[in-house]
C-alpha cells in the first residue's frame, strides 16, 4: 500500500539539512561525510574495501580485499605503482589494476584478491591498500581484529559452500578466495578470442560464474561476462578477447548464488595469466 | 587501548563528572533522605528488573538491597547518560507518547544519583514495594495476559557455534495445527533460554500461505523487541496452510550449543470474530537502495566520516501507525521519521538519535498518540551513519563502510507496525481522536 521513492540527496542538499539534522543530534562534523549520491556513470572513484579475514588449516591468516568502483558506466584502470599498492610488500598477492564499473543489482565486487600472512601476525598489525582515482587518495587497512572475521569456505548457518575450482577436469582443485592459480602462462593475440575453462564441484544443481579483467593494458571484452552452469558437467568457459598486447590477469568468481555475496561466504577464485602479443 | 576506546572513556568519564556535579551541588539537602527500599526500589522494579532479574537478559539481577548496592556507582554513570535504561528516542522532537516508554525521568535520575553520592543507603526494609512477578526466561511473556498460545510454530534445531562470523539459518517448515483460516491477535517470538536470548540478535517467521506468493508475516524479533499485540478490532488474516520461512540471525557470543529452536506462539481471535481492520504488522520501509538500484548500493560509508541517505514511500490508502523499529548496524546513529502530509506540512513522528545495534527496541505509540495518516502522505525516514572513533560500537573507524549482511557492514530500514484503511475507516478514526482529544480537553 505504499509506493518507495529515492530522494537523493546532492552534495548542497546534504549540506544543508546536516545541520538540521545531524547537528542537533549533537554528533560532531568537524570531519567528513559524504553524498548519498554516490554513484553516478562516471568520474567517481573506485573504494578500496577490507571485507575480513580468516584463518587457514596451518595456522596462517588470508586478508579479503575487494572494492567498489562507484561508476555505473566507466572502467577504471589505476596501474600498480604510487597509486595502487600494499603498504606491506612482503606476502604475495594479485593486485588488480583493472576495475570494472558497478552492475546494476551488486553491492561491490567480493574479496577480488587475498593476502596472506603468517600465523604470528598479531591483531594490531596491518596491511593498507591504498588506491587512488578520479583525484582521491583512499585506503583501507586490513588486519586480522575479530569482528572481521569469515566464514571460509563453508557457513553453517545458510549451509553455503564455497564450489571446487579446477583448471583442468583432472587436476587439484581449490576450494574459496585464496584462490586457484594457473600455473602455467598462456598466450593470445590481440582480437582473436581466447578460450578460458573450469571444472566446477558443488553440491547444488547450479552454480554463478562471473569473468572479470584483474589486470593488464587495454580491454578485454567476454563473450558471457557472468552465467549459471550445471554442476552435472561443471565445465564453465568464455571467450576472452584482448584489445592491447602485454600481460594480463583474468579473475573467475564462483558461487552457489550471487545473492550469497552479501553474506560473505562463500565464494571461490581462479586467476588465469595471459601473455597478449600483436 | 584503541582510538575508540579512548575517546568512549574520555567522553563517559567526563559526562558523568559533570553531571555528578551539578545534581550534588543542585540537590545535596535532599540526598541525605533517600533510601533504597522507600526510593530507588520502586524506580528499579518499574524500569530494570524485566532484564535485570536473574533468568534476564541483564547482565546482573538488581532485585535486592545486596544485588544492588555494589553496582549503586556503575547504576548512576549508566542512568546519568542514558545509557540504562535502553530507550533511544529523541526527546525532543516527535510523538512522546508510548505504551513502552522504559525511560527514566530527569527526577529519578537525579534521585538515583543523589541515593548513590549519599552512600546508598538501604533504609528500612518495610518500605520497599511489593514485589512483582517477574515470568522466567523460558516462559511466554504474554502469557500473564492473554494465557497460554493458541498455537506454537518451532523452527528447525540449529546447533550455535561459539564463534565466527554471524551466522543466518534460515528453515522452511510446515505451517500445522490450523483447520481454517483464524485472525491473530497477538504474537511473541521466543529464542531458547538461555542459549537463544544471547545468540540470537533478531529473526523472522514468516508464513508463505499455499499456493500463493504474499507473505504474512506472523512475528519478527530483535533484542529489545519481542512480542506484539494488536489493537481491539485489528488483526491480521492467517491461512491455515502453507510453509513457515524461519530468517533467524544468530551472533556468536562465545557460547555454543546444540538443536537450539526458536518458538513463536500465537493468539488468535474467537473463532468466528473478524476484525475490522487487517493489518500488515511490521512492514519494512527501506531508506537504503531505492529507485531499482540494489539493496544498499548507496551505502559508502567514509573513513571517520559520516553519511546520511533518506528513503520516502507515499502511502497509497490511509493509515494508522502502530509502532516505530529502525533497523541498522554498528554505524547507526540517527533514523528520523518524518510524515509529509499531501497539504504540504512536514512533521516529525518519532526521531531515534542515539541508535544502538545491540538492542532493536520497537517504539509502541500510546492509543491517543498514533499517527493517522491520510492517503497521499509521505512517509520520509533519513538515517545518519557515523563511523567516527566516537561511535563506541564501531569496531574499526578506518573502514569504508558498504552494505552488508553482517553487523560490521550497513543496512537502513525501518520496520513499521502499520495498518492500512479505507476512507470511512480513516474517517471514523479521525473523528474518535478528535471526540477524546475535545473530552480530554474540556475534563481539564
Amino acid at each position: 500500500m505504499s509506493r518507495s521513492i529515492i530522494h537523493k540527496l546532492t552534495f548542497s542538499s546534504v549540506l544543508f539539512l546536516l545541520p538540521a539534522i545531524v547537528f542537533a543530534q549533537q554528533i560532531g562534523l568537524t570531519q567528513q561525510y559524504w553524498s548519498a549520491e554516490v554513484i553516478r556513470s562516471h568520474g567517481q572513484p573506485v573504494i578500496p574495501l577490507f571485507d575480513g579475514w580468516f584463518q587457514n588449516e596451518d595456522g596462517s591468516n588470508t586478508l579479503c580485499f575487494g572494492y567498489f568502483n562507484l561508476n555505473t558506466e566507466q572502467a577504471l584502470d589505476i596501474p600498480l605503482g604510487e597509486a595502487n599498492y600494499l603498504s606491506d610488500t612482503r606476502y604475495p598477492t594479485q593486485l588488480p589494476s583493472h576495475f570494472d564499473p558497478l552492475p546494476p543489482r551488486y553491492r561491490h565486487i567480493f574479496c577480488a584478491f587475498s593476502v596472506t600472512v603468517p600465523e604470528d601476525f598479531g591483531t594490531e598489525q596491518k596491511i593498507v591498500w591504498h588506491l587512488a582515482s578520479a583525484g582521491q587518495q583512499l585506503s583501507v587497512p586490513g588486519h586480522l581484529k575479530p569482528a572481521f572475521v569469515l566464514d571460509e569456505p563453508r557457513s553453517d548457518g545458510r549451509g553455503d559452500l564455497a564450489p571446487l575450482i579446477k583448471l583442468n577436469p583432472d587436476g587439484e582443485g581449490v576450494r574459496g578466495r585464496k584462490g586457484i592459480h594457473k600455473q602455467e602462462v598462456m598466450t593470445a593475440m590481440v582480437g582473436q578470442p581466447l578460450s578460458l575453462e573450469a571444472w566446477i564441484e558443488h553440491p547444488d544443481t547450479e552454480v554463478w560464474t562471473g569473468w572479470s579483467h584483474h589486470a593488464g593494458p587495454g580491454s578485454v571484452e567476454f563473450d558471457t561476462q557472468e552465467t549459471m552452469i550445471t554442476t552435472a558437467s561443471g565445465h564453465a568457459s568464455v571467450l576472452a578477447t584482448f584489445s592491447e598486447p602485454g600481460d594480463y590477469i583474468i579473475r573467475l568468481q564462483s558461487i552457489d548464488s550471487v545473492a550469497a555475496f552479501e553474506f560473505y561466504c562463500c565464494h571461490s577464485n581462479a586467476y588465469y595469466t595471459i601473455s597478449v602479443s600483436k | 587501548m584503541s582510538k575508540t576506546e579512548q575517546g568512549n572513556t574520555g567522553f563517559c568519564l567526563g559526562a558523568a563528572l559533570a553531571s555528578s556535579l551539578l545534581l550534588t551541588v543542585s540537590t545535596g539537602a535532599l540526598a541525605q533522605e533517600l533510601t533504597y527500599s522507600r526510593d530507588i526500589a520502586p524506580i528499579l522494579q518499574e524500569k530494570c528488573a524485566s532484564c535485570h532479574n536473574p533468568e534476564g537478559i541483564g547482565p546482573m539481577p538488581l532485585l535486592s538491597y545486596e544485588q544492588v548496592k555494589p553496582f549503586a556507582a556503575l547504576i548512576k554513570d549508566r542512568t546519568v547518560q542514558r545509557i540504562m535504561p535502553p530507550w533511544h528516542i529523541d526527546p525532543t522532537t516527535g510523538i512522546q507518547q508510548f505504551k513502552n516508554d522504559a525511560s527514566l525521568s530527569d527526577a529519578q535520575i537525579e534521585m538515583i544519583a543523589n541515593w548513590v553520592d549519599s552512600g546508598a543507603p538501604e533504609g528500612d526494609p518495610a518500605d520497599l514495594p511489593t514485589p512483582i512477578n517477574i515470568p522466567s526466561g523460558a516462559a511466554w511473556q504474554l502469557a500473564d495476559q492473554l494465557g497460554p498460545p493458541d498455537l506454537i510454530i518451532k523452527s528447525s534445531p540449529y546447533d550455535v557455534v561459539a564463534n565466527g562470523q554471524d551466522q543466518w539459518w534460515t528453515p522452511n517448515v510446515p505451517f500445522e495445527g490450523m483447520e481454517k483460516e483464524r485472525w491473530l491477535r497477538a504474537a511473541e517470538f521466543k529464542p531458547s533460554y538461555p542459549l537463544g536470548k544471547k545468540v540470537v540478535h533478531h529473526g523472522h517467521a514468516v508464513l508463505i500461505p499455499e499456493g500463493e506468493r504474499r507473505q504474512v508475516a506472523l512475528a519478527r524479533y530483535g533484542v529489545g523487541k519481542s512480542w506484539e499485540i494488536y489493537p481491539e478490532g485489528t488483526g491480521m488474516k492467517v491461512p491455515a496452510n502453507g510453509r513457515i520461512a524461519w530468517n533467524l540471525h544468530y551472533f556468536p557470543v562465545g557460547d555454543s550449543g546444540q538443536n537450539d529452536v526458536v518458538e513463536v506462539g500465537l493468539w488468535f481471535y474467537d473463532e468466528g470474530v473478524t476484525p475490522e481492520l487487517e493489518t500488515a504488522g511490521e512492514a519494512m520501509f527501506r531508506v537504503d537502495g531505492l529507485n531499482g538500484m540494489a539493496r544498499g548500493q548507496d551505502i559508502v560509508i567514509p573513513p571517520h566520516g559520516y553519511q546520511v541517505i533518506q528513503g520516502t514511500h507515499v502511502l497509497d490508502s490511509p493509515a494508522v501507525i502502530h509502532s516505530y523499529r529502525p533497523h541498522l548496524h554498528m554505524r547507526g546513529k540517527v533514523m528520523t521519521m518524518e510524515a509529509i502530509y499531501p497539504d504540504g506540512r512536514k512533521e516529525v513522528l518519532s526521531q531515534v538519535n542515539k541508535y544502538n545495534h545491540n538492542w532493536q527496541i520497537s517504539y509502541l505509540y500510546a492509543d491517543d498518540a498514533k499517527p493517522l495518516l491520510p492517503k497521499g502522505t509521505v512517509l520520509q525516514f533519513t538515517s545518519v551513519f557515523d563511523n567516527t572513533a566516537n561511535n563506541p560500537l564501531n569496531p574499526d573507524p578506518e573502514q569504508w563502510v558498504v552494505f552488508g549482511r553482517r553487523g560490521v557492514d550497513e543496512m537502513s530500514h525501518a520496520w513499521v507496525g502499520i495498518t492500512y484503511m479505507n476512507e470511512e475507516q480513516f474517517a471514523q478514526a479521525v473523528n474518535e481522536r478528535r471526540a477524546k482529544q475535545e473530552t480530554l480537553s474540556l475534563s481539564q
